[in-house]
């Protein structure tokens, strides 16, 4: 892990306006709040947690489709967040994403087939005919037959579109990709499927992950780190094993231990379980798990929100004081 | 390529024949359309010489009789439909384009660009709009070029608002957003992406400003503002309804181009909300 990270954050946040737009009263929310991690070359970084902690946003931040609030993206060294667009634009080819839903992702006017060329065209990966090649090349990758380049996006099930997509991610020779929710809006066989195919597509490819999901499973399955996000914050990162193993953050837990359990012999276990629901404030201050949390203690009120390594280990951090004793 | 069009406008024409009134009206709109185009060959007279008694009811010769100068009243609709059509058809090209190139601007730039756009819009929208027109045409010389420019500069903002309505939701979607990830210029995804999405709706919108501009067309030459004499429009043709003695004692002077303006303008409209209905890809079957 010494080499350079290919995608970095430092410090992002985001706030949006959301009521009242141009007024002077507008209230912001904060999706986003001190992010910082960094996705080494190779390796599949995960980010897991709930819907609305900001996940999403963060890709959509390293992706440079919205602008952070304060912070900086850096992609292979170069700060990307602040240079103007034209500039990017040559960068771009080499970070590339794929959606949540992939129904909206493919223009629905447009051919299979063109939907991958165009990209490929615009950047000059080759002439007609070696761009035509490489669609039928890319289509078979994916494990989709090179016929299906004639026909229209709505012609295929999701599980197809979202192979499409990674096919058009992939066009670019990318050095990684973002991938925001790939399988959540699929058939659990059909996600297997998917996840499998993006496992394989890495191996053969080498390529690096930033692997964003609510699913434990999904996400536990692909990323060799990860970090949990709750209420805009990272709250513990780590190596996949070690954070599965020994959860070091309260919100972990109760995390991993929301997940249904096939094994009666764990059922037993002592799980923890959170209180109220996320939208419940703390105070001013205070942990942001603060209201919900069943292990809080005074000092829990002045949170600083920085990671401290958890004992005899320091590549896995967490903002929990108490860093769990288990 | 030619499966490329067929596998995608087949089930659009498949869709359209549902409705079986709208390809009645196709084929209405279709003669009238063929008669206007074909006047000089089947217009049995001059449309602007006298040719018969004044004021004569239908003869056989004159099949809709003649008007109180003693034109051939058939003539005289032939023609004026081939002026009231292209005023239509021209009024609805320019309104269509200045409302597209303002839509497109105003939804994919935002910002203050979007504003002043929109709040220019919303001032001609709020405007009295006969009024409007009976100044413009007051102010530049009646006559057929100054309706079709300003019918033209008057119609647009329906269009503008529905392509920045468009537009605004387009570019939101995760294709424009994957667009703009792989690094794709400005230009792709305006006119490569997101125009040919808007193209549908926008299509719907100007028949029904083709079947407005008509109207207009009818009501400003009613009115002395529009198509100047001796040209025959279906508007100017009506003049004779203004007095009480025409309308009730000589049909034949106005219930013919009365007819075929509500019969271009109710078929227009048919054929337009077929349209909306067939492009619609939810209303397969």
């Amino acid at each position: 892990m010494s080499s350079m990270p290919v995608l970095e954050a430092k410090g992002l946040c985001k706030t949006y306006k959301v009521s009242g737009e141009n007024s002077l009263f507008a209230k912001t929310f904060s999706a986003v709040k001190d992010v910082s991690f960094a996705v080494y070359p190779g390796e599949t970084f995960g980010i897991v947690g709930e819907s609305g902690c900001g996940k999403s946003t963060v890709a959509r931040l390293l992706m440079c489709l919205e602008k952070p609030t304060s912070g900086e993206v850096y992609f292979q060294g170069q700060r990307t967040d602040n240079v103007p667009e034209a500039q990017r634009r040559k960068l771009r080819p080499r970070f590339q994403m794929v959606f949540q839903d992939s129904g909206s992702s493919l223009n629905p006017r447009k051919r299979v087939g063109d939907l991958i060329r165009e990209p490929m065209q615009y950047h000059g990966l080759g002439s007609a005919k070696e761009i035509d090649a490489r669609v039928e090349e890319l289509l078979s990758l994916v494990g989709l037959p090179a016929e299906m380049k004639n026909r229209y996006p709505h012609e295929f099930s999701g599980g197809q579109r979202q192979r499409i997509c990674i096919a058009k991610a992939l066009s670019l020779n990318p050095d990684v990709i973002v991938l925001d929710e790939p399988v959540s809006a699929l058939d659990v066989s059909v996600q297997a499927q998917i996840l499998n195919l993006l496992r394989d597509l890495q191996e053969k490819l080498n390529l690096t992950y930033l692997f964003i999901g609510h699913g434990l499973g999904a996400v536990h399955y692909l990323s060799s780190r990860i970090a949990v996000m709750y209420r805009g914050r990272i709250v513990e990162m780590g190596g996949s094993d070690a954070l599965f193993d020994h959860p070091a953050h309260p919100y972990t837990r109760a995390l991993l231990d929301a997940a249904p359990v096939a094994d009666y012999a764990l059922r037993g276990r002592n799980r923890v379980s959170l209180s109220g629901e996320v939208d419940e404030e703390p105070p001013d201050g205070a942990c942001p798990l603060y209201a919900r949390c069943p292990y809080r203690t005074e000092e829990c009120l002045r949170f600083k929100g920085e990671m401290t390594a958890v004992t005899g280990d320091e590549t896995h951090l967490s903002v929990c004081h108490r860093a769990w004793e288990g | 390529m030619s499966t490329r069009k067929s596998a995608k406008s087949r089930p659009i024409i498949k869709r359209f024949c549902h409705h079986k009134a709208a390809v009645v009206c196709l084929v209405i709109l279709a003669v009238l359309i063929g008669m206007a185009a074909l006047a000089p060959v089947i217009a049995p007279y001059e449309p602007t010489k006298p040719t018969g008694k004044f004021s004569q009811p239908p003869t056989p010769e004159h099949i809709l009789g003649t008007d109180k100068i003693g034109r051939d009243m058939y003539s005289r609709i032939l023609y004026a439909m081939r002026v009231s059509l292209l005023v239509g058809f021209l009024a609805t090209l320019i309104s269509t384009a200045v409302g597209v190139i303002l839509g497109l601007v105003s939804g994919y730039f935002g910002g203050a660009v979007d504003k002043a756009i929109m709040s220019f819009t919303d001032m001609v929208m709020s405007f009295p709009y006969i009024l409007l027109v009976l100044v413009a045409a007051a102010i530049f010389q009646p006559g057929m070029w100054s309706i079709v420019l300003i019918l033209g500069f008057v119609d647009w903002p329906g269009v503008a608002r529905l392509v920045r309505g468009n537009v605004l939701s387009l570019r939101e979607t995760n294709f424009i957003k994957s667009d703009i990830a792989a690094g794709m210029p400005r230009r792709y995804i305006l006119f490569s992406e997101i125009l040919p999405n808007t193209v549908a709706p926008v299509l719907v919108f100007a028949t029904s400003v083709f079947a407005l501009s008509i109207l207009d067309e009818a009501a400003l030459s009613f009115l002395g503002m529009g198509v100047q004499k001796p040209t025959p429009s279906l508007g100017n043709i009506l003049e004779g309804a203004e007095s009480l003695s025409v309308l009730t004692d000589k049909p034949w002077l106005w219930v013919p181009a009365g007819t075929v303006i509500i019969l271009l303008v109710v078929c227009i409209n048919f054929v337009g909300d077929a349209l909306r209905d067939s492009f619609d890809p939810r209303n397969e079957e």
